[in-house]
């Protein structure tokens, strides 16, 4: 799927962003981590919108 | 069973706590899961809506390193002299390896003005009656007087070899002698040059406890007094003269809890906080809950503060409150160094406060001390380094260290179940939302029960209109 923002003349003039990332496969946890290294460059994030499919038997050990 | 697709909005609830172990079982409400706190937090402030914004780079007050000595920037100081002319003048101090600096009105250079100092003490500095005072806990070198004309000299009228002062009830308070390590000094009234004559004394705090003062603090028309670094207590002194309907008088306060030094103590807001050997502290919380380890300002991350952090450096901490910011800040040597290579930031805007680390993870500017100034009449957060430079940090938009270094924000949430560890789920995707930033990736990253972390690059470029 193609990114999309919600930004420009929506959102008050490029002031907001919400980019698509794929993900795949299967977790009992997960852990979400954002990183910026790159020198001069700046990180912002307000929220994550995480899809996930609920979708195997409960009580399965590891 | 049949798959079900679940979307849920994670947001951003909480600042760095440590303490609150890995994991975070909630299953979402109304399609939005509020994640109370994070693991990781470094190089990074928040914004009020709890979103982890990239703390701004460092750049040199002075671009002509100072050598002396260890070329440490022990201490430095913003004065601002009154006089009688309707304006105000202003100059910096520094204390850098052996010597004692001056600076117009952050010029930018530093001109030096007292040499043959003793090196690596922990100074201190204060205002009195428009004289900058300078002071530390060299057992040789003693208190001086910083005029705005900077004509530094011995501070006049027979004071003692003090380590800090304050002003507090208009006159001069002292503490920090060697020789008597629980005797509060103060001058005559209105005049800081004058420790011998009427109106000075002196007040003994529990002589021979096995602590020493350690530090004072103006609050509340009272002068609080911290006894450490050992059996720790904190002390009230009361009154407005030496004697008379509203003498000076010391009431005790609290045992089991003080400051470690001077130079970790602020004031913000209604409050003071202060650094101890057993975490940072706020004084209003310590007079509701005494040593009551919940009230600890540190207790999300005081497992960090207690096991990582040099102990034997704990008392050359320097704390500055950015209130432009809403940071109360101090900076500590990580265990295994002697350099200050990480700040501890709390963020008192939120209640409870949110707290973040600068260079936990991974390296910001080693900041040795700490101090706000006023540049163009804006309150910003300076450090001194062991390099013999004084360095803007946390808000310069050019986000490198002295405009060279790179350094990494870094934001990580605890495990996430959604409701049940029990059940497999299946990963589909992410919608990051951010604020546009400019045609650059920042990296998410997950990890999957025990798999090695999977990493996206995300573009922060404002973008095309939805349509």
């Amino acid at each position: 799927m193609a990114d999309f923002t919600l930004d420009s003349s929506v959102l008050a003039g490029n002031a907001f962003t919400t980019r698509h990332f794929e993900m795949s496969g299967e977790f009992r946890e997960i852990q979400f981590r954002f990183f910026q290294s790159t020198g001069n460059q700046d990180m912002e994030p307000h929220f994550l919108e995480f899809h996930y499919h609920w979708d195997a038997v409960a009580g399965e050990a590891f | 069973m049949a798959d079900q697709l679940q979307k849920v909005i994670l947001g951003f609830g909480g600042g760095l706590a440590t303490d609150f172990g890995p994991s975070f079982t909630s299953a979402p409400q109304n399609g939005a899961l509020i994640i109370p706190w994070a693991v990781a937090a470094d190089n990074l402030t928040w914004e009020l809506d709890g979103g982890p914004h990239k703390v701004g780079g460092t750049s040199r007050l002075n671009t002509t390193q100072i050598q002396v000595g260890t070329n440490t920037v022990h201490g430095f100081f913003d004065a601002w002299y009154q006089g009688t002319i309707g304006s105000e003048t202003q100059k910096q101090w520094a204390n850098i390896g052996t010597s004692l600096y001056s600076m117009d009105a952050l010029d930018g250079t530093w001109d030096s003005q007292l040499t043959g100092l003793e090196d690596s003490k922990q100074p201190h500095f204060f205002m009195a009656k428009d004289i900058g005072i300078f002071s530390s806990d060299s057992n040789t070198d003693v208190p001086q007087r910083l005029p705005v004309g900077l004509t530094v000299a011995n501070l006049l009228g027979s004071p003692p070899n003090f380590a800090f002062g304050t002003w507090h009830q208009n006159r001069a308070w002292a503490a920090g002698v060697a020789s008597n390590p629980s005797r509060l000094y103060y001058s005559a009234s209105l005049d800081p040059e004058d420790w011998t004559g009427a109106g000075s004394g002196s007040i003994d705090i529990d002589p021979e406890d096995g602590d020493r003062l350690t530090g004072i603090w103006p609050h509340r028309n009272e002068l609080i007094v911290f006894k450490g670094p050992n059996k720790l207590s904190i002390h009230r002194i009361t009154g407005s003269a030496p004697t008379g309907s509203a003498a000076f008088a010391r009431t005790p306060f609290v045992k089991g809890i003080s400051a470690i030094n001077m130079n970790g103590i602020g004031t913000v807001g209604d409050d003071v906080v202060f650094a101890s050997p057993r975490g940072l502290h706020s004084l209003a919380a310590t007079a509701a809950f005494g040593d009551y380890i919940e009230a600890f300002l540190s207790r999300p991350i005081l497992s960090y503060y207690q096991n990582n952090l040099n102990h034997n450096t704990l008392g050359e901490t320097w704390m500055a409150n950015w209130a432009q910011k809403g940071l109360a800040v101090w900076t500590f040597a990580k265990s295994g160094g002697t350099a200050k290579n990480v700040i501890l930031v709390y963020d008192y805007r939120f209640q409870p406060g949110r707290w973040s680390t600068w260079g936990r993870t991974t390296a910001y500017l080693n900041c040795h001390s700490l101090a706000i100034m006023q540049q163009t009449r804006i309150h910003r957060l300076y450090a001194g380094t062991t390099t013999g430079f004084v360095s803007r940090i946390g808000d310069v938009a050019d986000q490198r260290l002295d405009g060279s270094t790179a350094y990494t924000a870094e934001f990580k949430w605890p495990f996430l179940n959604f409701g049940s560890s029990a059940t497999m789920k299946t990963a589909h995707g992410g919608w990051a939302s951010m604020a546009a930033k400019g045609d650059y990736n920042v990296t998410i990253g997950w990890s999957r029960d025990r798999n090695a972390e999977e990493t996206a690059a995300v573009n922060q470029g404002g973008g095309d209109t939805l349509t």
